[in-house]
């Protein structure tokens, strides 16, 4: 028999209390627990504080920042932002540590013309690879010109989010592309009717790193024409293909027959951003497109995108980073525990409250 | 894993010697691949060497009757192609299956029903001219032993089921079911052994260098694997199933079914181990023999593991591979080393090429779960 998730906790728990462990290490541990099982942990928490034992507790919530512990370290992009009692802070100071603003280099300009609906989400409900319910109830839209930007702590149903709008999780609730309802369509249709995606996890789903770059422009067309005949593929056509793109989008590369695993992130990330923006698709969906890149790349990335929205694309940006969330969007979304808890235009909300809203502190 | 992709792009020649890193990569990769190939065959005949001199055998001896009954004569060369067409067909079932990052092991369960529908075609269907009788046959023996592989890649593809154990219960299914087939219902009075009586004369293939048996199927075999590379290398299955083998996440991000790759591979896979089942049977025994394959689709794993499932390769090493076998019963007789000595090499070579794939094949297939 399996036990529950609660119940692994505690069994994770005693195993350090029987090897007589004196620091406890937490990493959000109430991540997968029901609000009761939170109380009761938070019970056994106390009791072992009070026993004189240290606990290190990793969170992105911060009604459990204030709950449950006495001083708060807060890290942002790897850097310590701050180190503060938590007794002494509010909730809306810590949430400034954890967004902090950096200076963006360069400004966008809004959206000029907000078209007709492109993507619409209306109650979708979906569970993660536990089977925990990771979407509760999501609904949105994006237009056509616009840039949605998704604001949220990773974890809180992003990934699963971006999987059900591509086909590849089960949900409940309807996905629209257009007039269309594409809930029960597989990938390719989707695809094939204007749907395009940049993945999270650039060397698992966005690239074959075993293969070229003009086997991965193609991933996702090399099955229509003019890159195949009836069964062939055209290998040339192909390259071709692969060599205009290197160079519209700058690509730093031998040739189109280069390894993908050869080139550096940023231009393996513009591999990904050219193939799927090579057909000006209608429907962009991009999952932290430039995380983990230099400033110059990250900024092309941002550029296409931009320059996307600009002829009519609909843009929903998926980032963990509110500095390109405030420069790119149109109009923000925040995302907490599997829900929409806030939507607001960049320019009428602060960081502040965006922090607030990821973090979980829903009566801002 | 970049399998026959030898072209050296064009202009690049001297530039090379200044900046190493200017070499093509498929080219140095494939090279590589090669540079592989002959060191573990080279580690394998010294271990085989190793064995003999201790169990005190002369080794040059041993494999100079072994090379010399294999390559020696224009009969023995045809009986050794003779020995490698099973091989190839099984070497390219197993090269597909692995390339798509399938581990399907029910080539031998196809083969053996594969071969009882060519004999069956064969036996029943006595007024048809050569020209219709042996194409019915191989294409009975091809449906019936692509179905058979296609059932674990329907559980596989659908319901995650392990191919690796599927596939090898269902070839004792197979092979127990063939037996029972010719001790019962295909039973013929007065024979001893377990075997259905002979096919028609206009099914049997044509020999191609008599004495020898080698026969049509050799051709066949080789223009399977010909086929091959066309399939891996430039239509839309062969780019869906390398994507598959290579990464099964990113496969499904660019919106290919793969479910239906598997199927599709898992379906030719079984094709080519009928195939290798009927023209054993209507090239050499005429008729379907219980246990007839003696394992020649664990042989097809081990040079598709060896070559890392290139089919030209498959091909080329089928043919030692055959030679291996033709040559080992005539080693047997002048130099008294039993023939066991092929045993020997080929699981050294299993040894050195699973070795290897073990870090990269048996890694993604843990990633995949």
């Amino acid at each position: 028999m399996e036990l529950s998730v609660s119940a692994q906790q505690y069994v994770e728990i005693i195993k350090l209390l029987y090897r007589q462990a004196q620091i406890l290490i937490l990493d959000e541990p109430t991540a997968v627990l029901t609000p009761h099982e939170i109380d009761r942990l938070f019970v056994i928490l106390e009791q072992l504080r009070d026993e004189g034992r240290t606990i290190i507790f990793i969170t992105h919530k911060l009604r459990e920042v204030k709950e449950i512990c006495s001083r708060a370290t807060i890290l942002r992009r790897g850097v310590v932002a701050g180190c503060v009692d938590v007794a002494d802070t509010t909730e809306r100071e810590l949430a400034a540590m954890m967004v902090g603003r950096q200076l963006m280099d360069i400004d966008y300009e809004q959206s000029k013309q907000v078209g007709s609906m492109k993507l619409r989400l209306t109650d979708v409900w979906a569970n993660d690879d536990r089977g925990v319910p990771a979407l509760k109830g999501i609904s949105f839209d994006v237009h056509s010109g616009e840039i949605v930007g998704l604001a949220g702590v990773q974890g809180n149903g992003q990934s699963e989010l971006v999987e059900v709008i591509g086909g590849m999780r089960e949900a409940e609730g309807n996905v629209y592309l257009e007039e269309q309802n594409i809930s029960r369509m597989a990938l390719r249709k989707r695809r094939d009717d204007g749907l395009a995606i940049i993945p999270e996890k650039r060397k698992e789903q966005g690239l074959n790193l075993a293969t070229t770059i003009s086997e991965n422009v193609i991933a996702t067309r090399y099955y229509k024409a003019p890159f195949s005949q009836r069964f062939a593929v055209k290998q040339d056509k192909a390259d071709s293909f692969a060599a205009s793109l290197m160079e519209r989008y700058a690509i730093k590369a031998e040739g189109p027959r280069s390894f993908v695993s050869t080139l550096s992130g940023g231009n393996q990330q513009k591999v990904i951003t050219a193939r799927e923006l090579a057909e000006d698709p209608p429907v962009l969906i991009a999952a932290h497109p430039t995380r983990g890149l230099d400033v110059a790349a990250a900024r092309f990335v941002r550029d296409e995108l931009v320059k996307r929205r600009d002829q009519g694309g609909a843009v929903l940006l998926i980032s963990a980073d509110l500095d390109e969330l405030f420069a790119l969007s149109d109009r923000l979304l925040v995302m907490y525990d599997g829900r929409i808890v806030g939507e607001a235009r960049p320019e009428e909300t602060s960081f502040e409250e965006v922090g607030l809203l990821m973090a979980g502190h829903t009566h801002a | 894993m970049h399998d026959v992709e030898m072209e050296h792009e064009p202009g690049s020649g001297e530039g090379e010697a200044k900046s190493p890193s200017r070499i093509p990569e498929a080219f140095s990769g494939a090279l590589m691949n090669i540079g592989k190939v002959v060191l573990t065959l080279v580690v394998a005949l010294l271990m085989g060497a190793l064995v003999m001199e201790l169990s005190g055998k002369d080794a040059l001896e041993a494999y100079e009757a072994l090379f010399r009954s294999s390559l020696g004569s224009r009969t023995a060369i045809a009986n050794t192609l003779l020995a490698a067409t099973p091989l190839i067909f099984t070497s390219l079932s197993a090269a597909i299956g692995f390339r798509a990052g399938v581990f399907n092991v029910g080539a031998e369960g196809s083969l053996y029903l594969g071969g009882f529908a060519a004999a069956w075609v064969g036996f029943t269907f006595t007024n048809l001219p050569s020209l219709v009788i042996i194409p019915l046959a191989f294409l009975a023996a091809g449906l019936v032993g692509g179905i058979w592989c296609y059932i674990p890649g329907v559980l596989k593809a659908r319901l995650a089921v392990d191919e690796l154990v599927t596939t090898i219960l269902l070839n004792y299914v197979a092979i127990l079911f063939t037996e029972y087939l010719v001790n019962g219902p295909f039973l013929v009075p007065g024979v001893a052994n377990a075997m259905t009586e002979e096919i028609v004369m206009a099914a049997r293939l044509p020999r191609l260098a008599p004495p020898s048996q080698l026969n049509a199927s050799f051709i066949i075999a080789v223009f399977a694997g010909l086929l091959m590379v066309f399939v891996m290398t430039k239509t839309r299955l062969g780019y869906e199933l390398r994507a598959t083998g290579d990464n099964p996440v990113f496969t499904r991000w660019a919106g290919i079914s793969v479910p239906a790759v598997i199927e599709k591979v898992m379906f030719i896979g079984g094709l080519l181990g009928g195939l290798a089942g009927a023209g054993q049977v209507m090239g050499v025994h005429y008729r379907f023999v219980a246990g007839f394959s003696s394992g020649l689709a664990f042989s097809g794993m081990t040079i598709a593991l060896l070559v890392r499932n290139s089919p030209i390769g498959a091909i080329l090493a089928s043919l030692l591979f055959g030679a291996l076998r033709s040559g080992s019963a005539t080693m047997e007789i002048f130099s008294d080393v039993p023939r066991d000595l092929i045993t020997v090499l080929e699981a050294t070579i299993i040894f050195f090429a699973a070795m290897e794939i073990s870090f990269d094949f048996f890694k993604r297939r843990r990633h995949d779960r």
